[in-house]
């Protein structure tokens, strides 16, 4: 444990360093400040346009510094050589996916907060008042969002390069989120062997879906139940816990 | 949505560095007193126009959209208050059965994570009412700021602040915008007209923008509706303020589009001071 800390800790200072986090950071804000000041036809209090974009930019923001962050990781240990004294030490390939793991959800996971109190303050100082509630469960979902997209992208760079890494992991989210509803919907209605082949690849799919909040921020639809969100939390740590079961079993076949 | 939209803008912006035309049109001329989004998106920005129209319907929506049952039996709207009493229609066996307006209702198969996703999801239906009318606005805001020859974003945009906001002098101010950069819209004209005709009481200013649409009409293709459409304001506008002869012309031309309409032929009856309305 001490161990997956200490590498945690240093990949999660790395963030502070990185200029993409303050990049994305200045034009999120220049973003909002522009839509925040704009006055429509002279009429006052519109919020849900604010909320939408600044829901998506926060959302797109985290994920990319969450990909980039976990993606390279590991190819850049593997190829400046500082992965060697890792593995010297009697530390085990589980307790550097583990802390890699950490390390890039933490990172992640400090870009999020960091762009969603942003957010948040913008919505604030709109004056038209928001459900706390929901707003609480849209953090929650992105926390667990981050630490989904890390596991992944850090899967992924254990038997590629970083860029094919990054690539893929775009691919992937770019097809769960534009189609994962038309595949669910093709296996409710398939039967037989289609069927059980449908509900494989649906159940092996990472469904970034079930994070989105932004129909429900954006719109003021009533918050989710607890019993949903016990469900997803249960879903995203079963699904980690097997990526980096996964992850360490094929960083200790490959020859380093 | 958005997320479509922001890839759209992407695709549109690499489209255009490639396009000849847009090149010679937006490069060499770039430092002349154009719209940002002209500069950006070249001819392209009409797409993106209309997308935002669409936008503004989704979030009329709830951010949700349209569900089948809205347009099962037709084009037109049904009465979504109707509907949301659970409407009682047949099935193909002619057994009555509930309209559900939970879209991802679904036989529960294929364990928990299929189906776990009905809750998850926003499926019910609901239009913005009272104060959040006003959150539709930016998008026709976008729409014409993108493309100022959309057409439907001033009509829709002007009968959304005149009639829902009732803020009739923006309306008016977006329809007269409108009419500066689209001279030659017979929509905007007969829009315009309607608002001066109903929400203004300006009857002879509705008249003269219901004469030119007429004309405008003609001019390009389109259907009997359509041309009822602004005959019809025509009749009201001219018999308002007092000008019996076009009411009457006006009534007269709706019923060759329309013969079998009893209502106009009373119209025409009425105005001719006949023996048969009474």
């Amino acid at each position: 444990m001490k161990a997956v800390l200490s590498i945690a800790r240093g990949m999660y200072l790395e963030l502070f360093r990185r200029k993409d986090f303050y990049v994305m950071l200045i034009c999120m804000l220049a973003l909002l400040s522009i839509l925040a000041s704009q006055r429509y036809f002279n009429v006052e209090g519109i919020t849900r346009y604010l909320r939408d974009f600044g829901y998506t930019v926060v959302m797109l923001f985290s994920f990319l510094i969450a990909v980039i962050v976990s993606a390279s990781q590991i190819p850049w240990e593997i190829e400046s050589g500082t992965i060697y004294p890792l593995i010297a030490k009697p530390v085990s390939r589980l307790t550097i996916v583990t802390a890699k793991f950490f390390g890039s959800f933490m990172t992640g996971g400090a870009a999020f907060v960091a762009y969603y109190a942003v957010f948040v303050l913008f919505c604030a100082a709109q004056g038209e008042g928001f459900s706390v509630v929901l707003f609480a469960q849209a953090f929650y979902l992105g926390i667990l969002f981050i630490a989904m997209v890390s596991a992944i992208s850090l899967f992924f760079s254990v038997f590629m390069t970083m860029s094919a890494a990054v690539t893929i992991m775009m691919l992937v989210y770019f097809f769960v989120v534009n189609f994962g509803d038309a595949l669910r919907k093709y296996v409710l209605g398939s039967e037989g062997i289609q069927f059980i082949f449908g509900c494989g690849i649906y159940y092996l799919l990472p469904h970034f879906d079930f994070f989105d909040m932004r129909i429900r921020l954006t719109h003021e639809w009533g918050v989710l139940p607890v019993w949903i969100l016990v469900a997803i939390t249960a879903y995203t740590g079963v699904y980690i816990a097997l990526l980096i079961f996964c992850s360490s079993a094929l960083l200790e076949k490959r020859e380093l | 949505m958005i997320r479509n939209f922001v890839l759209a803008g992407g695709i549109i912006v690499i489209s255009v560095r490639i396009d000849v035309f847009n090149d010679e049109c937006l490069w060499k001329k770039f430092g002349e007193d154009k719209s940002v989004f002209m500069k950006m998106f070249g001819e392209a920005r009409s797409i993106l126009g209309y997308m935002s129209i669409l936008q503004a319907d989704l979030y009329f929506h709830g951010g949700v959209g349209h569900f089948y049952e809205e347009h099962a039996h037709g084009l037109a709207l049904a009465s979504r208050d109707d509907e949301r009493d659970a409407v009682e229609v047949e099935d193909d066996h002619g057994h009555p059965h509930e309209h559900n307006h939970n879209a991802f209702a679904v036989p529960s198969k294929g364990g928990i994570l299929l189906n776990i996703v009905q809750h998850i999801y926003v499926s019910d239906h609901k239009h913005l009412l009272g104060k959040d009318e006003k959150e539709i606005l930016p998008w026709f805001y976008f729409a014409v700021k993108m493309d100022p020859h959309n057409i439907m974003a001033y009509t829709v945009g002007g009968y959304w602040l005149a009639d829902r906001m009732k803020d009739v002098d923006e309306g008016l101010n977006l329809l007269k915008q409108g009419l500066v950069n689209n001279p030659e819209s017979w929509e905007i004209n007969a829009e315009l007209a309607r608002v001066y005709l109903t929400k203004k009481h300006n009857y002879s200013s509705a008249k003269k923008l219901l004469i030119g649409a007429d004309k405008l009409l003609s001019g390009v293709p389109h259907d009997r509706f359509q041309e009822r459409y602004v005959l019809s304001l025509l009749a009201d506008s001219a018999e308002l303020s007092k000008d019996k002869e076009l009411a009457l012309n006006s009534y007269r031309r709706i019923k060759v589009l329309f013969p079998e309409d009893p209502n106009v032929e009373r119209m025409i009856a009425r105005l001719a001071g006949s023996e048969d309305a009474r």
